[in-house]
């Protein structure tokens, strides 16, 4: 399905929906955990600070420095990872004496540790350091007062090395989850929305059959309650409209033929009677049978005219048989002959392929007289008209070339429409009113087929046939006929 | 014979009657369906030609009581339609020929001379008019006891205006005959046979068998019938 269905794009935009959706819960969750992770080891590292001062500080002037520098090393050991350990004393006059320092301050290189300043000693808070390495530093400081008023700062401390592990793992997570979700909901999206949209399918491919040939067909109606119920039923009462309107101009044809064959007949046998007449003079004869003559020609457009719609309407009763196209056109040029030989035209046939055609054979024969007609009609004297037939892929072609007159290229487009006929291409004397090309194109119409016709000014013309081939029964018999008709 | 003709148009009715009087044929004339199967349940018609658009009873409903109570009498259908499903319910139904408006009474007259077994239904192996005579068997044609040689079209198209001679074949009937439906239209396939034939026929011999009716068609008649 192209980007531009419905489907893909209803597919895309929940997409896109989803995908904020997914950022924004991604961002929420990413940030509200570091900021727990944040707070929960700021609150460790205070509790113990607290317990240190507790533990230890409190004892420091019973027991001694080298009492707690072997206890906090005890609990604090050097492997205990990235954690941190000082206790300064305040001299009085305002500067700090460290007392004790874990290992792991010397290993994290905190280089000349700032001291908090005097604040810090009035309210304990968590500040953050550079340590070597750029590893940031998370320090605790809890100012500590011995009953003997000395002053101690207590600093807790760790690198937010584990922190940031935790925070970087669960990016990663929501990173590689978040377009594996994404891409689960669009292919999961793109296929469910085909069954909301398998009615509009079907309901395409039907409409798409649905010819003006077979009248009372209609659409599926989608019993969903819902838009597409309503489409169906509306594209079905369209259908009836175009039906009717349909139905009233073929009623309308059948209504002219009628209103026009009656005077026609009634003119024809008036006529007829008159130039029967004994008293009737060679003038009249004359007049009365150019006026036959004329009626003639009338009736043949009602013919014509009727017959197109009749085709056009399917009304024209085509019955699809197997034919063999080379013999029609073996034995339609023996019958036209003489229309060639009358103007020394050489009429040839290559019926070297045996092909069949599926199709009315008298209706396609009807195409094959009047193109071979024109070809008569519209040739020079001793000119050349080919006929050829042969399949390729599911169609039987037939082509009928001539040396003629050719057709003005801005007459090309229109020759098959009704009583079209190039002006200078007329030659004097013909009768037909410019139906025959017209003719044709309906009953290959009829037939599923195509016509074609391409001419060059001066040059000739040929015309292209392509019908329903049926397939052959019989293995191409090696006929070897070039045979010149003529 | 006689025969009952229902035609609501008069003019119609008019010139049909006119022709087949003067082929000296009993007509009767109706222009009302009601009135008309009337006359066909009482008298005993050879032929009956009906227009198939009938005030108060329709044509097609006139033939089904035709055929309920009479199933011999032929019947010619005339209409102004012409669709093939509709034909071929009506021989269905039963009836014997079929003849679209706007028809040659000459057409007509063949039709309704065929459906009475009195017209083209010369099947003798010689078919001889003045001097011409032509041979069903051997093919062979001669005019005068010389042998003329003609090409198979030809000696259908002669053989079609010989078994019809005296009267004048139109162009349609020419071509549904010694052609196929595929002709008709706009080509003047007759006209140029014909004038092959009247080469071949005509052009040595002081009278013209083949005449041309301007309008109507072709006749070929001997020298006493001119």
């Amino acid at each position: 399905m192209s980007i531009r269905s419905l489907r893909a794009r209803v597919t895309c935009w929940y997409v896109g929906l989803l995908a904020a959706a997914l950022v924004v819960f991604g961002a929420s969750l990413y940030f509200g955990f570091k900021r727990y992770l944040d707070t929960a080891m700021e609150q460790s590292l205070a509790a113990e600070a607290t317990s240190i001062g507790q533990m230890f500080v409190s004892e420091l002037e019973n027991k001694g420095p080298a009492w707690m520098s072997g206890e906090l090393s005890e609990s604090y050991p050097p492997e205990n990872g990235e954690h941190f350990v000082r206790i300064s004393r305040m001299n009085p006059d305002g500067g700090y004496e460290v007392i004790y320092q874990s290992a792991d301050a010397r290993e994290l290189a905190l280089g000349p540790l700032r001291f908090a300043g005097p604040s810090s000693l009035r309210n304990s808070r968590a500040r953050v350091e550079t340590g070597s390495r750029d590893r940031n530093v998370v320090l605790y400081s809890l100012p500590y007062t011995l009953p003997s008023g000395t002053k101690y700062l207590i600093e807790t401390g760790t690198t937010r090395g584990q922190v940031e592990r935790l925070l970087s793992s669960l990016l990663t997570i929501l990173l590689t989850l978040t377009p594996l979700v994404l891409l689960g909901a669009a292919i999961g999206g793109y296929l469910m929305m085909s069954q909301p949209l398998k009615p509009v399918v079907s309901l395409t491919l039907k409409a798409e059959r649905i010819g003006i040939g077979e009248p009372g067909e209609r659409l599926p109606v989608i019993r969903t309650g819902d838009e597409l119920e309503r489409l169906s039923l509306s594209l079905n009462r369209m259908i009836s409209r175009l039906e009717d309107a349909l139905a009233h101009n073929r009623r309308f044809s059948a209504d002219v033929s009628h209103e026009l064959r009656t005077p026609l007949t009634i003119l024809r046998g008036e006529l007829e009677h008159v130039i029967q007449l004994q008293s009737v003079g060679p003038d009249v004869a004359e007049s009365v049978g150019s006026a036959l003559e004329e009626i003639d020609r009338l009736a043949q457009i009602v013919e014509s005219l009727l017959t197109i719609s009749h085709l056009d309407t399917g009304g024209a009763g085509i019955e699809f048989n197997r034919f063999d196209l080379q013999e029609m056109v073996k034995t339609t040029a023996e019958q036209m002959k003489l229309l060639a030989d009358e103007k020394q035209i050489t009429m040839s046939s290559d019926t070297s392929e045996l092909v069949y055609s599926l199709g009315d054979e008298s209706r396609i024969k009807q195409v094959l007289v009047n193109l071979l007609d024109n070809a008569i009609k519209y040739s020079h004297r001793g000119g050349h008209v080919v006929i050829s037939v042969r399949s390729d892929a599911n169609a039987a072609c037939l082509t009928v070339k001539d040396d003629g007159a050719g057709i003005p290229p801005d007459a090309l487009p229109h020759v098959f429409e009704r009583f079209y006929r190039a002006e200078k291409a007329r030659p004097r004397g013909t009768a037909g009113a410019g139906l025959g090309l017209s003719i044709v194109e309906a009953i290959c119409r009829a037939h599923g087929g195509t016509v074609s016709v391409d001419s060059t000014e001066g040059k000739g013309t040929t015309v292209n046939v392509r019908l329903p081939a049926a397939v052959s029964a019989s293995p191409p018999a090696a006929q070897d006929q070039q045979a010149a008709v003529s | 014979m006689r025969i009952l003709l229902m035609e609501d148009e008069p003019k119609v009715a008019g010139f049909v009657e006119r022709g087949l009087t003067a082929e000296r044929y009993a007509v009767d004339v109706s222009s009302d369906g009601q009135e008309g199967w009337e006359l066909a349940e009482r008298y005993p018609y050879d032929l009956i030609i009906l227009d198939l658009m009938l005030p108060t009873l329709e044509g097609k409903e006139v033939l089904q009581r035709i055929r309920k109570k009479n199933t011999t009498v032929p019947v010619l259908i005339l209409t102004a339609r012409d669709k093939v499903d509709e034909k071929v319910q009506l021989f269905e139904m039963g009836a014997d020929d079929y003849l679209t408006k706007p028809f040659a009474f000459a057409e007509l007259l063949v039709r309704a001379k065929a459906l009475l077994r009195r017209g083209p239904v010369n099947r003798s192996s010689t078919l001889r008019i003045g001097d011409l005579e032509l041979d069903r068997l051997t093919q062979s044609v001669k005019r005068a006891g010389r042998r003329i040689e003609l090409t198979t079209k030809e000696y259908q198209l002669l053989e079609y205006l010989m078994q019809n001679s005296g009267r004048v074949m139109s162009r349609n009937m020419i071509i549904e005959h010694v052609w196929d439906q595929s002709f008709d239209g706009f080509t003047n396939i007759v006209d140029v046979y014909v004038r092959h034939l009247r080469a071949k026929v005509d052009d040595a011999h002081q009278f013209k068998m083949l005449r041309t009716v301007r309008g109507t068609g072709y006749m070929i008649r001997s020298e006493e019938e001119a």
